[in-house]
C-alpha cells in the first residue's frame, strides 16, 4: 500500500489530473444540460465525459508506463525478485486512481446539480458502472502500449488518438457507452457485466505485457500458473469480445411504475417519476390545449408519457429535455379526439387535401401547445406544410387562429372515405 | 575453478559451466566461478563480457547452458530466480532511475523491489541512504541530483537490505576522488557480502579487491589476488602502475612464469 501512495505521490498524472477533470466538466456541461434533475438522464450523462478523457487518460497512462525505458529502469524491473505483474499493478493502480477520481469529480458534479430538481431516487449504478469499465479499459489500453513501446512519445499520442477514434467508430455499435438514459430503458446488468469483464481482460493482459515487452530478451521459464493466468486472459478477452459483439443490446426496457406521476388538474399528465422536473411545464401544454374553445377541440383526459399505458409505444416522448419534441404527440391527441378518425379518401386529390389540413392543423396545435412559439423544423417539418405561415399565424389573434383552425376542422371532416 | 574464498561451505555464488550469449555469438564461453564474502574485481576490455556475467549472476538473463546457484538455490525457472534476487543487489551499467522520486522513495522502492519485507524497508533503507552519505539529501528529488549524487542513490539502491550478493557494474563512473574512496570504504564495511566489482579502473581494483578477475572474449585469463597480478608484470608491459602493467601483461599473453 505505502508503495501505491508512492506512486501517487510521485506520478505525473497528478499535473495531468487538473486537464482530465477539465475535460470531464467540459464535456459533461459543454453538450447540453437538459439531463439536470433526472436521475437516469444524469447518470448517462455522468457516463458520457469517460469518452473524451479516455483517450486522455490512456495517453497519460501510456506516459506514466513508459518510464521503465524512458529513464532506463527496465533491467532493475527484470532483476526484481517480486513477480513481473507487482510493480505493474502498482503503477496501473495509481494512473487507475487518478482516472477514477476525475470521472468522480464529474459524476459528483452531475449529481450535485441534479439534487435540487431531481426525482425519485439517485444517480443510477449502471451508467455509472459502465462510465468506470470505459475508465478501466483506456487506463489498461494505454499502461499496455506504454509499457510495451520503446517510444517515449509515440506511444501517448498513438494510444489518445486510436483509443479515441475506436471509441468513435464501434464504441457506440458495442454499447460501450450510451448518450442518453431515459427513464424507459435501463442498463442490462448482464450486458454491463461483460463490459467491466472486457475491462478487466484488457487490465490482465496490461499486467503481462512485460513479460511479451521482454521480446528478444531471454527470459527464464515461466512457472505453470502464469501460463495458464495468461492464457486465461486472452481466451477471456476473446469470449467477452465476442460476446459483446453478438450480445444483448445494453440497454432494455423497463417495467412500467406501478403509480406515475400525474398532474391533479384537468386534463391530466402523466410521466415517469423520474422525469418529475418535466411536470409542470407539461402541465403548462396541457392546460393551454384545453384552453382551446371546447365547442371545437375535443382534449383527451390524459396525457401520458410513452412506456406508461397498455401501449407501451404509445405517448409522448421526452427528447433531450425538449417540449417541442413532447407537442407533436400531444397535437396527435388532441386531434384524434376532434376530427373524425382516419380513413383513406375517395381520390388522390381529396387525400392530399386532407392530409395536408391534418399536418397544418397539428402543426398550429404544437405551436399553441407550447405558449405560441416559432415552430420546431426539425427535418423541415410536416410535408406540405410552411412554417413561417404557421409561425405567423399563431401570432394572430385568437378568433382568427380559430377560424383558420375551424377551416382545417372541416376539411378533414368533410373528407368522404374511399 | 576460480574461487574466491578458502571455505568451499561459504560458496554465496557457484557458476559451472556456464554459456551465455547474444545472437549467435557466445559472450561466456564454458565460465566455472565460486565466488565468497569479500570484493572480486572483473577487469577486462569494453566486450569481454563483464556486463554479462554480472547481468547472468543477477538472473536477469538466463545461460545458454551451464548452471548457477545464488546463496543456495539453484537457478533454473522464473520461480528460483525470484527467490534468489531476494539476496541480490544489482547496479546495472546503465542505471536507471525514476527522476520524480525522492531519494528516500527511490531507494525504497528498490528495497520493495527486491522483496526486503515492509516492517525492515524503513530502516534498511535510511541505513542505505546514510551509508552512501545521502542522509541530508534524502527529500531531494532524484532529478535534483548531481551526477555523483545520483551513482550513490543507485549504490544505495543496490546495497538496501544488506544482500548477499552485491553486483556492481562501473560503480564509480561519476564519482570524484573523494566519493571514491567514501565508496571504497563504503565497500570494505559490507561484511559477510559477496561483492563483484565490474570496473575499468584499476586503482579501484587495488585498494579493495580481495581477488581479481581478468576477461578477455568470454575467457577468464587470471584470477587470483591484485598484488599476485602485479607480480606477474613484464618489465615491458604498457601501464603506469604495476597492478596496471601486470593487467595488460595477461591480456597480451606476455606474462612472465611464477
Amino acid at each position: 500500500m505505502r508503495i501505491f501512495w508512492t506512486e501517487v505521490r510521485r506520478s505525473p498524472l497528478r499535473w495531468l489530473f487538473p486537464v482530465l477533470v477539465c475535460i470531464d466538466l467540459a464535456a459533461l456541461f459543454g453538450r447540453n444540460t437538459y439531463w439536470i434533475g433526472v436521475w437516469p438522464q444524469a447518470s448517462a450523462a455522468a457516463q458520457i465525459p469517460s469518452l473524451f478523457f479516455g483517450p486522455a487518460l490512456a495517453a497519460s497512462a501510456a506516459w506514466a508506463a513508459g518510464r521503465a525505458h524512458r529513464y532506463s529502469f527496465a533491467e532493475q524491473f527484470r532483476a526484481s525478485a517480486l513477480p513481473s505483474w507487482r510493480p505493474e499493478i502498482a503503477l496501473l493502480a495509481c494512473t487507475l486512481a487518478y482516472g477514477m477520481l476525475a470521472y468522480g469529480v464529474g459524476v459528483a458534479a452531475a449529481a450535485v446539480v441534479s439534487l435540487p430538481d431531481a426525482g425519485p431516487g439517485f444517480l443510477w449504478p449502471g451508467y455509472v458502472l459502465l462510465g468506470m469499465g470505459n475508465v478501466v479499459g483506456c487506463t489498461a489500453v494505454g499502461h499496455a502500449i506504454g509499457r510495451w513501446s520503446r517510444s517515449a512519445f509515440m506511444a501517448p499520442v498513438c494510444c489518445g488518438i486510436g483509443v479515441f477514434v475506436l471509441l468513435g467508430l464501434f464504441g457506440q455499435s458495442l454499447g460501450l457507452f450510451v448518450l442518453s438514459g431515459h427513464p424507459q430503458v435501463e442498463v442490462v446488468d448482464s450486458a454491463l457485466a461483460t463490459r467491466l469483464m472486457l475491462a478487466v481482460a484488457i487490465t490482465g493482459l496490461a499486467l503481462l505485457v512485460p513479460l511479451a515487452a521482454a521480446k528478444g530478451t531471454k527470459r527464464w521459464r515461466s512457472g505453470i500458473m502464469p501460463r495458464l493466468a495468461a492464457a486465461g486472459i486472452c481466451v477471456g478477452l476473446v469470449v467477452v469480445t465476442y460476446e459483446i459483439a453478438l450480445g444483448a443490446s445494453l440497454q432494455t426496457e423497463r417495467a412500467a411504475p406501478a403509480e406515475p406521476l400525474c398532474s391533479g388538474g384537468t386534463p391530466r399528465v402523466c410521466v415517469w417519476p423520474e422525469d418529475r422536473k418535466y411536470l409542470p411545464e407539461l402541465e403548462k401544454m396541457a392546460n393551454r390545449l384545453a384552453s382551446l374553445p371546447s365547442d371545437r377541440f375535443k382534449v383527451p383526459a390524459t396525457f401520458m408519457e410513452s412506456g406508461l399505458g397498455e401501449d407501451k409505444y404509445a405517448g409522448f416522448q421526452i427528447i433531450e429535455g425538449s417540449m417541442w419534441s413532447v407537442s407533436p404527440n400531444m397535437a396527435s391527441s388532441v386531434l384524434q379526439e376532434t376530427v373524425k378518425p382516419y380513413c383513406p379518401a375517395a381520390n388522390q386529390a381529396a387525400e392530399d387535401r386532407q392530409m395536408r389540413a391534418i399536418f397544418e392543423l397539428t402543426t398550429w396545435l404544437e405551436a399553441w401547445a407550447n405558449g405560441a412559439g416559432q415552430p420546431a423544423s426539425v427535418g423541415g417539418g410536416p410535408p406540405g406544410v410552411d412554417l413561417r405561415q404557421v409561425g405567423a399565424l399563431i401570432k394572430q389573434p385568437e378568433a382568427t387562429q380559430f377560424q383558420w383552425a375551424k377551416q382545417r376542422i372541416d376539411q378533414i371532416n368533410g373528407t368522404p372515405c374511399a | 575453478m576460480p574461487s574466491g574464498f578458502g571455505d568451499e561451505v561459504d560458496a554465496i555464488v557457484r557458476v559451472s559451466g556456464l554459456v551465455q550469449g547474444y545472437g549467435r555469438a557466445n559472450v561466456l564461453a564454458g565460465v566455472d566461478l565460486e565466488i565468497g564474502p569479500g570484493v572480486l574485481g572483473l577487469l577486462g576490455p569494453n566486450g569481454a563480457g563483464k556486463t554479462t556475467l554480472l547481468r547472468t549472476l543477477a538472473t536477469t538473463t538466463p545461460p545458454r547452458s551451464g548452471t548457477v546457484e545464488i546463496c543456495g538455490t539453484r537457478v533454473a525457472s522464473e520461480r528460483t530466480a525470484r527467490k534468489a534476487r531476494r539476496g541480490i543487489g544489482y547496479l546495472p551499467q546503465e542505471f536507471g532511475y525514476l527522476p520524480a522520486f525522492t531519494v528516500y522513495d527511490f531507494v525504497r522502492y528498490c528495497s520493495w523491489l527486491r522483496g526486503v519485507p515492509g516492517r525492515r524497508a524503513h530502516e534498511a533503507t535510511v541505513n542505505a541512504i546514510a551509508a552512501v552519505g545521502l542522509a541530508s539529501r534524502q527529500k531531494a528529488k532524484m532529478k535534483a541530483l548531481s551526477g555523483g549524487m545520483l551513482r550513490r542513490a543507485g549504490i544505495a539502491s543496490a546495497i538496501v537490505g544488506s544482500p548477499n550478493l552485491l553486483l556492481l557494474d562501473e560503480p564509480t563512473v561519476g564519482l570524484d576522488p573523494a566519493q571514491r574512496l567514501e565508496f571504497r570504504g563504503l565497500l570494505r564495511s559490507l561484511e559477510n557480502t559477496a561483492i563483484v566489482l565490474s570496473t575499468h579502473l584499476v586503482e579501484d581494483v587495488a585498494a579493495i579487491c580481495d581477488n581479481v578477475i581478468v576477461m578477455s572474449e568470454g575467457r577468464f585469463l587470471y584470477y587470483g589476488p591484485p598484488r599476485e597480478l602485479a607480480g606477474i608484470a613484464s618489465a615491458d608491459a604498457p601501464g603506469d602502475s604495476p597492478l596496471e602493467k601486470g593487467y595488460m601483461t595477461v591480456l597480451t599473453g606476455n606474462e612472465v612464469p611464477a
